[in-house]
This record gives structure tokens, sequence and C-alpha cells, in this order.
């Protein structure tokens, strides 16, 4: 682990999550609009759409910090028919491009929906080719700790994962600023977003179910691979024991405790502001398990070869 | 001209004085703590209980000194976002210093520890294999200041008749991954490349 890989865990933490709540909220966008009018699930995730976009071009600043030379850094886009990392540059500017092409249409209302729907489309096909390049780019020999499906998995699952909460974060904090006069209208509106947090809730379990399987079985993995792989188990078990039983606990508890606190009580209006103070302490808290998973991938690295 | 250049080592004969790495240094004006040539000490053996007394069993140690290998299959080249890095007809693997971004993927990628990141400048650096030397009918500094004459280069095909093609040994990687520019001749203590007795004991004044 050096300083600079902290550049990277935040850039791909970030534009993870920034893929994977871009698709949840175009998929909550679309079933929810046949059931409350295109007005109204457009009001519910317009913002949302745009902090997502802003997420991603964080993350695109956050990773210059990883080079030595960023303002050199359009020239990582050359050598796309042959680096993982150039495939990885392309897509992640393209997926914010179309992403963020998509919000400001959504808000402003400009061009028809069916091409705004296009867009959508477009910008989730680029963000599933940004999380596959960002795993190719670690799946090499020479580093056997990440030369692995599990690190693609890994990479996928923290997308869906932190995208869900993300989701229902963005979601809340809109209903929350948002000013309904008449009372009725602000009843359905809380019971939408009571609905929606219920079903992000059972998703998160779903994604951290999903983690809870692959995690053991990579670290299985490792502990009977080969040599590399069981200097790596070591570290986990041994140095790094701590920080991998707490990021197993806090996703644990962020995703399962509270996730189920959600899902169970999504149907209770009384549970209305702690379904959204739930929502906020989940995210918060498996953000902080991914990004301790996230250092724990960086810091597994034994090389193989000369170090 | 040269089709491929290549290194050659003899790690029996190497006694891991390092000049070559001095040479090296001093010749391209490297600042500490960049490090083109690596002189890696590889140690193993213990003690065993022989009649109430501690004798030593199996105790050797060679040493294996290590450039950029000029490789046949740069696997540095192929993952490198910004072709910075290329390879000449004459076989030698370059870093262009303009395109270079330091990303320092090729770092990750490299079995052999050769691209060495500059703080100062913001790119990778590496072994050049002395090119502008070579260009004035000079050797590399290293194989010059090798005072066990255990380091040479020529062309590969020839080294390999000559020494054979050998190119593992501990802690060398498999040779597989990127066939390297490189002809061993191994040491007699020489441990396989997986599951080695030994280790290298002198990490700290090589990384």
């Amino acid at each position: 682990m050096e300083p600079r890989d902290w550049a990277l865990i935040t850039f791909t933490i970030l534009s993870h999550m920034s893929f994977g709540a871009f698709f949840v909220l175009w998929i909550i966008h679309a079933i929810t609009t046949p059931r409350v009018g295109v007005v109204e699930s457009d009001r519910m995730t317009n913002g949302t759409f745009l902090g997502i976009v802003v997420i991603q071009a964080l993350a695109l600043i956050a990773s210059l910090f990883h080079l030595g030379t960023p303002f050199r850094a359009y020239l990582s886009v050359i050598h796309f028919g042959s680096s993982w990392l150039s495939r990885e540059v392309v897509f992640a500017i393209a997926f914010f491009l179309v992403a963020g092409l998509y919000a400001i249409l959504q808000w402003s209302k400009a061009t028809s929906r069916g091409f705004r729907n296009f867009l959508a489309i477009i910008a989730i096909l680029l963000g599933i080719g940004m999380v596959f390049s960002m795993s190719r780019i670690y799946m090499i020999p020479t580093e056997p700790s990440w030369d692995t499906y599990a690190t693609m998995v890994s990479f996928y699952t923290t997308a869906f994962l932190l995208g869900t909460l993300l989701t229902g974060v963005g979601l809340t904090i809109t209903h929350r600023l948002s000013k309904a006069a008449d009372e009725s209208v602000r009843e359905e509106r809380a019971r939408t977003l009571r609905q929606i947090l219920g079903a992000l809730g059972i998703v998160a379990i779903v994604f951290l179910g999903i983690e809870f399987v692959v995690t053991p079985l990579y670290a299985s993995a490792l502990a009977t691979g080969s040599i590399f792989d069981i200097e790596s188990a070591k570290l986990l078990l041994s140095k790094y024991g701590v920080v991998f039983g707490a990021r197993l606990f806090l996703a644990f508890l962020g995703a399962g405790i509270f996730g189920m606190l959600i899902y169970g009580n999504a149907s209770r209006p009384e549970w209305q502001k702690k379904l959204g103070n739930l929502t906020y302490a989940a995210f918060g808290i498996v953000l902080v398990a991914e990004v301790m998973g996230r250092f724990l991938f960086y810091a597994l690295r034994v090389r193989l070869g000369l170090p | 001209m040269a089709k491929q250049y290549a290194f050659y080592f003899n790690a029996g004969q190497c006694i891991n004085c390092k000049a070559c790495q001095s040479a090296c240094d001093d010749k391209n004006d490297l600042p500490a703590g960049t490090i083109w040539r690596h002189v890696w000490q590889y140690s193993g053996g213990g003690w065993v209980e022989q009649d109430n007394v501690l004798v030593p069993n199996l105790v050797y140690s060679y040493s294996v000194s290590t450039a950029c290998m000029h490789c046949l299959k740069p696997i540095c080249l192929d993952v490198c976002p910004t072709e910075a890095i290329y390879k000449r007809d004459d076989g030698i693997v370059l870093i262009d210093d303009q395109r270079c971004i330091g990303c320092r993927y090729c770092q990750w990628a490299c079995p052999y520890a050769a691209p060495a990141f500059r703080e100062d400048l913001g790119v990778m650096t590496k072994c050049t294999f002395c090119e502008d030397l070579l260009a004035q009918g000079e050797n590399p500094a290293c194989v010059d200041a090798c005072v066990m004459r255990c380091l040479d280069y020529g062309e590969l095909e020839e080294l390999r008749a000559r020494y054979g093609d050998l190119a593992e040994m501990a802690p060398l990687p498999t040779a597989d991954i990127t066939d390297p520019a490189f002809v061993l001749t191994p040491s007699r203590n020489a441990q396989p490349i997986t599951g080695g007795s030994g280790r290298i004991i002198n990490l700290p004044e090589e990384y």
C-alpha cells in the first residue's frame, strides 16, 4: 500500500457506485413511471441522476492523483487495442458523458422520452464495460491475489451494493427537500418512497449475500492456492485480520441488519422518518465496509517474481 | 545490427559486489531510491542439532543481477496505456519519457521489477541497455564494471548457443510470462522458481 493507492481506492469505489446507482435508479424510474406517472417519477429521480454524474466526475478527478504526470492524462486512451487501462479510461469517460447528457436531458425534458431511455441504456452498457475493464486491469499474472474472477465479481458487487443504497439516499434527500402543498399528495409520495426503500433494502440484502458467498470462497482459494496466494491469505488472517473482520461485520450490519429493518417496516407510515435515516446509516456503514474491502484488495498483493 | 540484444549472467561467479549496480547508477545519474540494476541475494539453510551441538545444515547463498530483460513478449508494453513503451528492431525495450504519464501499471505487470518510478520526474524509467554506449561501439556500463566477469551481453541466439537457454532460477519468475532476453548459468545451489527453500535477504537495500 502506498499513499498514491488511495487515489485508486477513491476512483474505483466512486465510479463503481456511480454506475451501480445509475443502473438501479433507471430501473426504479422505469418501474414507477406506469404507477405514478412520468411527471412524478421524473421529479423523484432527476436530482439523484445529476448527483450520480457528479460522483463519477469526482471519481475521474481522483484518478488523476494516481498519476506521476497528470497533465498528460489524455494520452492514456491511446493503447485501447491492447491495454485494459486505456479501455477503462475510455469507458469511464464515455459513461460520464452519456450519463451526464441523460441526466441533463431528463432535468430539462429536452428530446423525446424514447431517445432519453436509449441514452440511459447506452450509459448502462458503458458502465458495465467500465467495471469489466477495471477488473481486467488487475487480472495480470504477476499479481496472483488479483488474477482471479473474484476480482470481477467483487467489483460488480460493490457497484450494485453501494449503488442500491446510494439510490435510496438520493431519493430520500429528494423527498425531504420537496414541498407539496397538498396533504394527500404528500401522503402518496411518502408511501411510494417507503415502497421503493423497502425494495432497495431487499436488493441490498441479496448483494450482501453474494458478497458473503464470494468473500469466504476467495479467502479459502487463497489459503489453498499457490505459494503467493498462501502469503496473501496469511496477511488477510494475521496482519489485516482485524480489518477483514470489521469489514465483514460492517457490511453485515449496514446491508443485512439495516436492510432487513428497512424492508420489514416499509409498510408502516409511522416509520417514514426512520426508514430514511436507516437508509443514510446503511449507506454510510456499507461505504466504510467497501472502502476497507478495497484497502485489503491492494494490501494483500504478493507479487509473483521479483518484488 | 543485432536482432535481439540480451544479457548473460553467471550466478556461479557473482560475489554480490554490486559494481554493476553502482556503474548503472553512475552512468545513468540515478537518484537514491531509483534502481535499474538489482543484485538480489538469495539465501537458505539452517541449523540442525547433532549430539547436542547445533551445526549449519545446507546453508547456501547466491546472487542474481537483473535489470530490464528486454523481453521478447514485453508485458509492460502490452499494458502501457499511452504506448510510451516500445521495442526497437534490435530488441531493446525503451520508455518514451515524453509520453509516460507515471501510472505505474508497467511496474505492476513486470515480473522482473524493472520499471522504476522517478518521483522527481513523475515518469517511469528503466534500463536502456546503454543504447547510447552501444551506438558508439562500447559495452553497457554494468558489463564493463563486472569485477568477476559474470555479466555479459550479446545477440540472444549466440548467447543461447554458447550457454544454453536457461532463464529461470529462484528468485526469478517463470520465463513463460514474458520470454526474457536473458541467458543464465545457474548457481550450483540454484533453487526452483517455486518452492525454493530460501528467500531474498537483501530486500531493504534493493527496494
